[in-house]
C-alpha cells in the first residue's frame, strides 16, 4: 500500500491493479467481478459549461500528450459520438486513451435546469420525470442502468458559479452519496446488534 | 467510515482564474467545504485553447484527483461488498 501510494501517478495508472489501494484485510472482501475488471470507470458530471470535457482534455494532454490546439477536433468528436447513442444512453461518452487502458473517464452531457426537473430529494419521484436526461439519471443513481459501472464520480463546477447551481449540485451529491449512507447505517445496526446480543 | 468516504463524489472547481469570484483559492476552498463538509476540494485552471500554459500547478491537481479516483473506486467496490 505505501509503495503503491509513493509511486507518480502515471506509474499508478500503469500498475493499478483493483483493489490494490486497499488493506490486505479489506481486499479479501471486494468482489470477484470487481477483482477481474480490467479497468475501473469515472464518471464526470457538472453543470453545461462547467469544463468537464476540458478537464478530461486537460488529463489527455498532461498523459497523452494531446496538444492544447487539438482540444476544439476531441470537443467535435465527444458531441458526435453522443448523437449517436440511442435514448436513454446519451448522458455518458466514453472517453478511454492509451496511457488510461487501466481507468476508462466517462464525459457526460452538462445537467440542465436541475432545480426545475428535481422537485423532491426522493429518488422515486425523480424517475417519474419523463425527460430522457432524468430518466438515465436516477437510472445511474439507483443502480438499474444497463450502461457500465461507475465505481467513482467527479461533481465539476466553476468557480463562478451560482448559488442556485451550487445547490443543484448538492442534490445530486446527497442523492448520490445517500444509497451508501444507508449501507453504513445498516452495518453499524448489525454490528450493535451482534454486541448487544 | 469506509463506506460513506468511498461513494462520495470527488469535488472539483475550475476556472479558478475567473476574476468574477472575487475570491482567494483559500476562500473557494472554504466555500466548498462549508456546502459539502469533510469533502476537500480540488481547484483546477484546465487547460483551454486560451490559456495553454494553464497554471503552474494544473499538472499537480490532475495528478491528484486522478489518484484519488482510483482510491476512491476501490473504496466504492468495498463499500459495495460489504453492503451485500
Amino acid at each position: 500500500m505505501k509503495q503503491f501510494n509513493a509511486l507518480s501517478t502515471e506509474e499508478k495508472l500503469d500498475k493499478f491493479t483493483p483493489g490494490i489501494t486497499l488493506p490486505e484485510s479489506q481486499r479479501k472482501k471486494l468482489p470477484k467481478d470487481y477483482l477481474n475488471l480490467e479497468r475501473v470507470s469515472v464518471a464526470i458530471f457538472g453543470g453545461v459549461g462547467s469544463g468537464k470535457t476540458s478537464f478530461v482534455e486537460s488529463c489527455k494532454h498532461c498523459f497523452n500528450g494531446l496538444k492544447v490546439r487539438e482540444f476544439e477536433g476531441v470537443s467535435n468528436q465527444r458531441g458526435k459520438t453522443n448523437t449517436q447513442h440511442s435514448e436513454g444512453q446519451n448522458l455518458l461518452s466514453k472517453q478511454s486513451f492509451a496511457l488510461f487502458e487501466k481507468l476508462t473517464l466517462y464525459d457526460s452531457e452538462g445537467m440542465i435546469n436541475f432545480n426545475k426537473d428535481i422537485s423532491s430529494a426522493a429518488v422515486q419521484d425523480v424517475v417519474r420525470d419523463t425527460s430522457p436526461y432524468w430518466k438515465w439519471l436516477c437510472n445511474f443513481l439507483t443502480g438499474t442502468t444497463p450502461l457500465p459501472q461507475v465505481q467513482c464520480v467527479i461533481l465539476v463546477w466553476p468557480a463562478s458559479s451560482d448559488f442556485d447551481t451550487i445547490q443543484e449540485l448538492k442534490i445530486f451529491y446527497d442523492l448520490y452519496s445517500a444509497k451508501s449512507l444507508l449501507s453504513f447505517i445498516l452495518i453499524i445496526s448489525i454490528f450493535l446488534f451482534y454486541f448487544r446480543f | 467510515m469506509f463506506i460513506v468516504k468511498g461513494a462520495r463524489p470527488l469535488i472539483l472547481v475550475t476556472k479558478i482564474d475567473d476574476n468574477r469570484t472575487g475570491k482567494s483559492l483559500d476562500e473557494l476552498r472554504r466555500d466548498v467545504q462549508g456546502i459539502f463538509p469533510g469533502n476537500e476540494p480540488f481547484l483546477i485552471q484546465n487547460y483551454t485553447k486560451e490559456k495553454p500554459e494553464a497554471n503552474e500547478n494544473t499538472k499537480e491537481v490532475i495528478d491528484d484527483i486522478i489518484s484519488m479516483a482510483l482510491t476512491r473506486c476501490d473504496l466504492y467496490a468495498y463499500a459495495q461488498s460489504t453492503n451485500k
